[in-house]
């Protein structure tokens, strides 16, 4: 938290905003009220409240944001005191310290941190005579309540996602992991928004050096504003171009502590209900939370659909379009007829049909994702109409591709990560043109392209393929398929070679370090 | 950054620069499934069967307008020179790779047909799992311009049910390009093919009209099997003849046959349901002989005579009847190809050369000699496997 703020004093003049040394509080109550307003422009949503200046007892005045501050520590626990104040013999500090009965209560007066601590929630109390200020925590205000998850959704599991606040969320897997081995470091990052991000994990089952890592590269991080946790995502990753997610993110507290338990970090970002979980290996993109839920057998059969559902989403158009246009003798005959059949007056070549097919595909569902929930099924019935029947009948695209195009969009839609199924979107459109301009020969070249690609990559220093390449016998239990759990006696094996046993308890090691201590 | 710029622009030189070189769309070409090789004079007669797309696939398969295949003929000095000279006739590239089945008249055949095959085993477009045919009595391109029902396309009707009778009746043999070759560079063996005729009017069957009868007044059968001596057919099996043929070249798979019941008036036909053949050449004093074992697993099938099939001594009894029936029918077939033809079409001579190379290399000049004074003893092993549904035979239940 000190780098930030030194690099925040260091490159005051890159920023456009005022962020030279601020003036620190004088002992003149009306001087310093002005000077905390004049630094936040007089913004209306300060509300000022004086008490007191008669009847012997010292002014005091209080300032809060409106709405980020909660209404009933504010009124009870700080006004309410205040108000009801009696001729105190002592300094006002020390009157307003006993007084005051919120959770956590500063003295500052640092102008930058009363600032910051005013505009974070909390209650700043300026005093009579006093060259410091009373910082009470009042955080607060409207906040989403905890709901179903809107994106990860199962059958079976708990219920609750994570809401855009970073506590809430905090506190949400605490509930799944109650371990006080179970670590928070916050940093604050973004010079302007100044969010609160937070990194958690099991102390004694991550490696150190990933954390280390982490936080060497969240360090570095320099930006005005973080938003979303995408932003973070895009500072840490290890490598940019690629079209494949390296960090995963989920809205689901389960799938966040069974990321902790596996030794990996959950970084939470203030503001977005989607947590980030590093390292991310590619197979984890294809596992849900359901997997472990449900029984093992069926749980198996269903990650070999997803990756089946991955491997059509990826090559069906370009394999469809490399056999019809290139290799027609590896269709069996009486399925060469029906295809010929439907390609009878098709007035373009397979290559353009289906990349107009795939491209209508994707605005349509840019235009449901865009479009407010009313409009969205107009938007669906407009796609099936025009599409699916209309193309068809008018004899502009062939059945065959519709058929084509929509079952890769239905696989698609399989997979449980979100930003694996566009990665596999993107591809898709690089392999049809493989294959319209090659044919299987061009599909090869791209998959030999993409396993070197894809084993290239790492994700904070941990081979992206993992478990498959370089191969871990050990971890073949939770990869492509998903062993009973008696039998996932062992953590990853890159991930915690360390601390394996899944048994063995953190504790055991945690006690060797404290006495390394 | 610069190293996915490098990748894309090597990719993008992979696309532009190769071209599109062996590209096209499927309504750019023309899928041949049949092929009929006739000779004029000292040109060759080229048929080929193309499908009509637009009106084979399920959904139009109810309309009857138009033919499902057309069949174009073009002459030329060597096949493929027709081929290309097709295309004077058809408006796409003749795609080849889909071809089901390839007929020589009998009268190619008669004159050789190995001029003939070198085309269709170079070519890279074809490939080599389609089926060589006879047509007997006729031309091949009519064999190709007769209408079928249930397959619409006729060059898939014959494949298909090639396959099934040879399944199911073992008298037709199936013969790809590459096996007939072999067949016919084999010293020691002949080359065998099936038969293919027209039954009924020509005329009518080369009509849509065909179609709409009930019972089809012209349709394509497969008729007995030609023998070759070398590349020039010879001479004809029958049905029996074919049969053993099959059983002696291990390739039967199942069949029926009816053999008069032991001791008594009616007949009984047995199932095949497995049937293997040793053939076992052998040189005594500078004599080849050959051994042939063909052991057989039957099934009762029908009976029309009353026998007790619960009694053990019915079933060997059955069994030993079958065994000398049937042995006589191998023996008097090899006998027909030994003194009619000297003809060796079981492949003895090469039974003989794997036993004895060094007796063959001498005398395989003078084989056809050799093969009609040829000692063939046949070993007949007939097992009765399973007698149906109930035990005692309906006439039997009769006399009760």
């Amino acid at each position: 938290m000190e780098r930030v703020t030194d690099s925040i004093n260091e490159n005051a003049e890159h920023s456009g905003i005022q962020q030279k040394q601020k003036q620190p509080l004088q002992s003149e109550l009306q001087a310093n009220i002005d000077l905390l307003l004049g630094y936040a422009g007089y913004s209306d949503d300060i509300v000022i409240r004086r008490f007191g200046g008669d009847h012997g007892i010292k002014e005091a005045v209080i300032l809060y944001v409106e709405g980020l501050t909660d209404r009933d520590t504010l009124m009870n626990n700080i006004i309410k005191p205040l108000q009801f104040r009696k001729p105190f013999a002592s300094s006002v500090i020390d009157e307003l310290k006993q007084l005051v009965s919120a959770s956590d209560l500063k003295e500052a007066a640092d102008t930058d941190y009363i600032l910051q601590a005013l505009f974070s929630g909390d209650t700043i109390i300026l005093m009579h005579g006093e060259a410091s200020a009373l910082v009470a925590s009042s955080k607060g205000g409207e906040k989403r309540p905890v709901s179903e998850p809107a994106t990860q959704t199962i059958i079976r599991g708990p219920r609750e996602s994570f809401t855009e606040n970073l506590s809430t969320n905090t506190a949400l897997i605490r509930r799944k992991v109650k371990d006080a081995n179970l670590w928070l470091e916050t940093m604050q990052i973004g010079r302007v928004t100044k969010t609160k991000v937070g990194i958690m994990y099991i102390q004694g089952l991550v490696q150190p050096s990933i954390i280390t890592e982490i936080k060497q590269r969240l360090n570095q991080i320099d930006i005005d504003g973080i938003l979303e946790g995408g932003y973070v995502e895009e500072f840490i990753q290890d490598k940019t171009f690629t079209p494949f997610p390296t960090i995963q993110n989920t809205d689901r507290p389960d799938s966040s502590a069974a990321a902790l338990l596996e030794g990996r970090v959950v970084i939470i970002i203030d503001g977005s209900p989607f947590v980030l979980l590093a390292p991310a290996l590619f197979v984890q993109f294809f596992q849900a939370s359901e997997d472990y839920y449900h029984r093992w057998d069926i749980s198996t059969l269903i990650r070999g659909l997803r990756f089946l559902s991955f491997a059509i989403a990826l090559l069906a158009p370009s394999l469809y379009v490399a056999v019809t246009t290139y290799h027609q003798e590896l269709i069996p005959s009486s399925l060469l007829f029906a295809l010929a059949s439907q390609r009878e007056g098709a007035p373009f070549p397979a290559f353009i049909e289906a990349f107009i097919m795939e491209i209508m595909f994707e605005v349509l569902r840019e235009a449901g994702i865009r479009m407010g929930r009313a409009v969205g099924s107009s938007v669906s019935i407009v796609g099936t109409l025009v599409i699916g029947q209309a193309a068809v009948e008018a004899g502009l695209v062939t059945a065959a591709m519709v058929i084509v195009v929509s079952s890769t969009a239905i696989a698609n839609f399989v997979s449980p990560s979100f930003n694996m199924g566009i990665s596999t979107r993107l591809l898709r459109f690089g392999f049809m043109a493989l294959a319209a301009s090659l044919g299987l020969y061009g599909i090869t070249i791209g998959l030999i392209i993409l396993a070197l690609h894809l084993c290239h990559l790492t994700s904070f220093g941990i081979p992206y393929m993992s478990s498959l390449a370089p191969y871990y016998s050990n971890d073949q239990k939770d990869a492509l398929f998903r062993f009973p759990h008696w039998l996932m006696k062992k953590r990853p094996q890159r991930l915690s070679n360390w601390n394996e046993e899944r048994e063995q308890t953190v504790s055991v090691q945690q006690h060797q370090m404290r006495d390394k201590d | 950054m610069r190293y996915a710029i490098r990748w894309l622009v090597l990719l993008f030189c992979i696309m532009i620069l190769t071209s599109c070189w062996d590209r096209q769309e499927l309504n750019e070409i023309a899928i041949v499934v049949g092929m009929g090789v006739d000779k004029i004079d000292d040109d060759i007669l080229l048929s080929v069967q193309i499908v009509n797309p637009g009106n084979v696939a399920a959904q139009t398969a109810g309309s009857l307008e138009s033919a499902p295949v057309i069949t174009y003929t073009q002459r030329g000095k060597s096949i493929f020179e027709a081929i290309r000279k097709l295309t004077k006739l058809s408006s796409r590239k003749l795609y080849y790779s889909h071809l089901r089945i390839v007929v020589f008249s009998e009268q190619v055949a008669k004159e050789g047909i190995s001029p003939l095959l070198d085309f269709l085993a170079r070519d890279h477009e074809l490939r080599t799992d389609y089926y060589v045919l006879i047509s007997r009595n006729t031309e091949a391109q009519h064999i190709l311009e007769i209408t079928t029902l249930m397959d619409r396309i006729p060059a898939n009707k014959l494949f298909s049910s090639l396959e099934t009778s040879h399944w199911a009746w073992a008298a037709t043999g199936k013969v790809t390009i590459d096996r007939l070759i072999e067949l016919i560079a084999m010293e020691g063996d002949e080359a065998v093919l099936t038969g293919i005729i027209i039954k009924g009017d020509m005329q009518e069957g080369e009509t849509m009209e065909n179609t709409h009868r009930l019972a089809l007044r012209t349709l394509l059968q497969y008729d007995g099997m030609a023998f070759f001596k070398k590349d020039k057919l010879v001479g004809w099996l029958n049905e029996d003849a074919s049969k053993v043929y099959n059983y002696i070249k291990n390739s039967v798979i199942s069949s029926v046959g009816v053999y008069a019941c032991p001791e008594q008036e009616g007949e009984m036909t047995v199932e095949v349901t497995d049937a293997k053949s040793r053939v076992k050449g052998m040189v005594r004093n500078n004599q080849p002989k050959v051994k042939v074992s063909l052991n057989i697993e039957v099934n009762v099938g029908e009976l029309e005579c009353s026998m007790d099939l619960t009694q053990e001594h019915t079933l060997q009894q059955i069994e030993l009847t079958l065994e000398e029936s049937f042995k006589k029918v191998v023996e008097d077939t090899i006998a027909e190809m030994q003194t009619k033809y000297q003809i060796d079409i079981f492949g003895f001579g090469e039974a003989i050369h794997r036993a004895n190379p060094s007796y063959w290399l001498e005398h395989k000049e003078e084989w056809s000699e050799l093969f009609a004074k040829l000692d063939v003893q046949v070993d007949m092993d007939f097992h009765v496997r399973a007698i149906g549904g109930f035990n005692r035979s309906v006439p039997m239940q009769k006399e009760e």
